[in-house]
């Protein structure tokens, strides 16, 4: 068996990056930090040399005989995902990296491997492991002319970059952007550079990542395997069967639910952005998502008209826990009222003292209306449903989340109650899964504790009866 | 105490849940002592070094920080005892079960299926008075069995362990 070896080109970044790291030691250690870098690329060129990747009939064998020696042995069938991507460099080299993640929850963002080859070798050896990994057999070529299940413009990505993002996040953004354009107009230089460096740290850096990595979305699947492609600079591919999803999200933002729409989004380990999240439809109309959820993975669609509000009686541990909540910003508005001397700290900011008097007002006024607020919309929000194979957590308040959680998928299941949810019978119920970016938990709204046990109840009967079956995992 | 927190002559719950060895009180206190010590010494300070910018309120401020100080040492002398009377666990062939809390309960269940790696682990007050918790990693998390005495502890990675195992070799 021919094994195969890194594209010189990884030897050159790594070069790179050594030469600017040896570069930065300079100031610190003066002329040993030539040594240190000579050795480092030595280290590379032997690690480049000495690494070599078998692709077996049933798993992929890594051989590293440098300093450390390794013997990695990675089943086909474990994997998760085989990713294609192509930075810069890789671009203007003709090549593209192939990585390996599996099914674990160590480290799920990392790959448990990778190989940069010539970009045609890489693709067809790609098409080789896809009949292997996903029993998919079918060529670059085809892939490329398959359309995609949705159609994503440049601006549903542009919203996406603005508007995905947290609500509180955009509502930051917002803030620092007006008192930017404040201090300005009012010409305070030292003001001015201070949002607008905290607004393009917040917000501006975030927006162009999600464009650079979204730009050019294509999404489809043929029979259990879905492919994502998308990417600006660096072109990102990722397959993954249908069977390693662990839970669906559609995902409504304040500010996407004003405009009507949704971004739906899947767990799967070692599939995520920056962010953690793996997305299937970046922000489309919600119709658009509703779609696109039964026809890429309807296996997650099942029939909810069963799904329950919460009761009524838990608005009053939410109110009463949101208020706790406010306790801190209402001291701090009061104690500011009361001691803070803005003249004393500066003579020149009496100027601020009429602002200050707003911002003290809006810290005591402001999180009791959003305490009460943010109560009412999440009861309106959330709700919960069992199915045959899938259970349905609606969670959040004015940014809320659709969870269509596979029962199989559960790794642990916590149902809590606190002193005043006890009273009214209430409990919330947490499924502890392995993600895309690690360990995460889905937390319920406020419904009878009895209701909430069903959930553990049905993962354990699942596994008793056999409805579970592992090997449909692999 | 209720019904559902009295145990037979075997140590178990009407419901067959097990709880925690009267010695765990004591771990919990020591450790709650050191937690004290540590808390009691950044609040002696802050009472006798009141910060400027609070200066002119040093009365209100010294006042805050007793009624706080209070507060956290009745929770820590009530916690153990709510601690030790609700903490019961249940371990069957195919799932464990713990429920405990002191203001939040909770009722984990952790399907034996799920487990990955079962671990003991000994901090040095629990080894003062032959206690150990069981560490149970799943995919998703890990719970942890705490207080055990060091032989339930054993016993229960042990079995823990063969179930882990004998779930394996059904598969292969």
């Amino acid at each position: 068996m021919v094994p195969f070896r890194n594209h010189p080109i990884v030897l050159v970044k790594n070069v790179i990056a050594y030469l600017v790291l040896g570069l930065s030691l300079m100031f610190v250690m003066g002329p040993s930090a030539f040594l240190l870098t000579f050795a480092l690329v030595m280290l590379s060129v032997l690690w480049w040399l000495r690494t070599l990747y078998y692709f077996e009939e049933t798993e992929l064998h890594v051989v590293r005989d440098t300093v450390f020696k390794n013997d990695t042995h990675i089943q086909y069938s474990k994997l998760a995902t085989v990713d294609v991507r192509r930075s810069l460099l890789d671009r203007l080299a003709g090549t593209a990296m192939l990585s390996f993640t599996i099914n674990s929850a160590v480290n799920p963002n990392v790959s448990e491997a990778s190989l940069t080859l010539k970009q045609d070798i890489a693709l067809k050896l790609r098409d080789k492991l896809s009949e292997k990994v996903f029993n998919k057999s079918m060529t670059v070529e085809e892939d490329m002319n398959i359309p995609s299940e949705v159609k994503v413009s440049n601006l549903d990505i542009v919203l996406y970059a603005v508007f995905g993002q947290s609500s509180l996040n955009v509502l930051w953004g917002f803030a620092f952007l007006l008192f930017s354009l404040f201090s300005a107009w009012n010409g305070e230089l030292e003001a001015f550079v201070g949002s607008i460096t905290m607004l393009v740290v917040t917000n501006v850096i975030p927006w162009v990542t999600v464009i650079l990595r979204y730009c050019n979305y294509r999404i489809y699947r043929v029979a259990d395997t879905i492919t994502v492609e998308s990417g600006l600079i660096s072109t990102y591919r990722t397959s993954f069967k249908i069977n390693k999803i662990n839970s669906v999200g559609i995902r409504e933002t304040f500010f996407a639910k004003l405009m009507g729409r949704a971004i739906l989004e899947a767990e799967v380990v070692g599939v995520a952005d920056s962010t953690g999240r793996p997305v299937l439809c970046p922000l489309k109309p919600k119709s658009d998502v509703e779609r696109l959820f039964r026809t890429i993975v309807p296996e997650f669609v099942v029939d909810m008209g069963n799904a329950v509000s919460q009761p009524r009686s838990a608005m009053v541990p939410m109110v009463m826990y949101n208020l706790l909540y406010t306790v801190p910003f209402m001291v701090a508005g009061i104690l500011a009222y009361m001691y803070l001397d803005l003249s004393a700290l500066h003579p020149s900011w009496t100027m601020w003292e009429p602002y200050a008097l707003v911002v003290e007002f809006l810290l005591v006024v402001g999180p009791l209306v959003l305490a009460v607020a943010h109560a009412v919309v999440a009861q309106r929000e959330r709700s919960f449903a069992m199915a045959d194979d899938m259970f349905l957590f609606v969670h959040g308040a004015f940014d809320s989340v659709s969870q269509y959680i596979n029962y199989d998928k559960v790794q642990m299941v916590d149902v809590s109650s606190s002193p005043l949810s006890r009273r009214f019978g209430l409990s919330r119920c947490m499924v502890a899964m392995m993600s895309s970016m690690g360990f995460r938990g889905f937390t319920s709204g406020y419904f009878p504790t009895e209701v909430l046990e069903k959930v553990g109840a049905e993962v354990m009967s699942r596994i008793k009866d056999g409805r579970y079956d592992h090997r449909r995992y692999y | 105490m209720s019904d559902e927190f009295k145990v037979d002559s075997e140590g178990f719950t009407s419901d067959g849940y097990r709880r925690l060895e009267p010695s765990s009180l004591k771990s919990m206190y020591i450790g709650n002592l050191i937690e004290f010590t540590i808390v009691a010494l950044l609040a002696a300070v802050a009472y006798f070094y009141v910060p400027g910018f609070v200066a002119p309120h040093e009365e209100i401020t010294r006042m805050t920080i007793l009624v706080l100080m209070a507060v956290f040492t009745v929770y820590l002398l009530v916690g153990p005892q709510v601690f030790y009377r609700r903490y019961r666990y249940r371990i069957d062939d195919d799932k464990l079960e713990i429920r405990k809390g002191i203001l939040v309960i909770s009722h984990k269940l952790v399907p034996v299926e799920r487990i990955h790696q079962v671990e003991v682990s000994r901090g040095p007050v629990n080894r003062m008075f032959g206690l150990a918790n069981v560490n149970i990693t799943t995919a998703g998390g890990t719970a942890v069995l705490e207080y055990l005495t060091d032989d339930v502890a054993e016993g229960v990675a042990e079995r823990l362990n063969q179930c882990v195992v004998s779930l394996l070799r059904e598969r292969e």
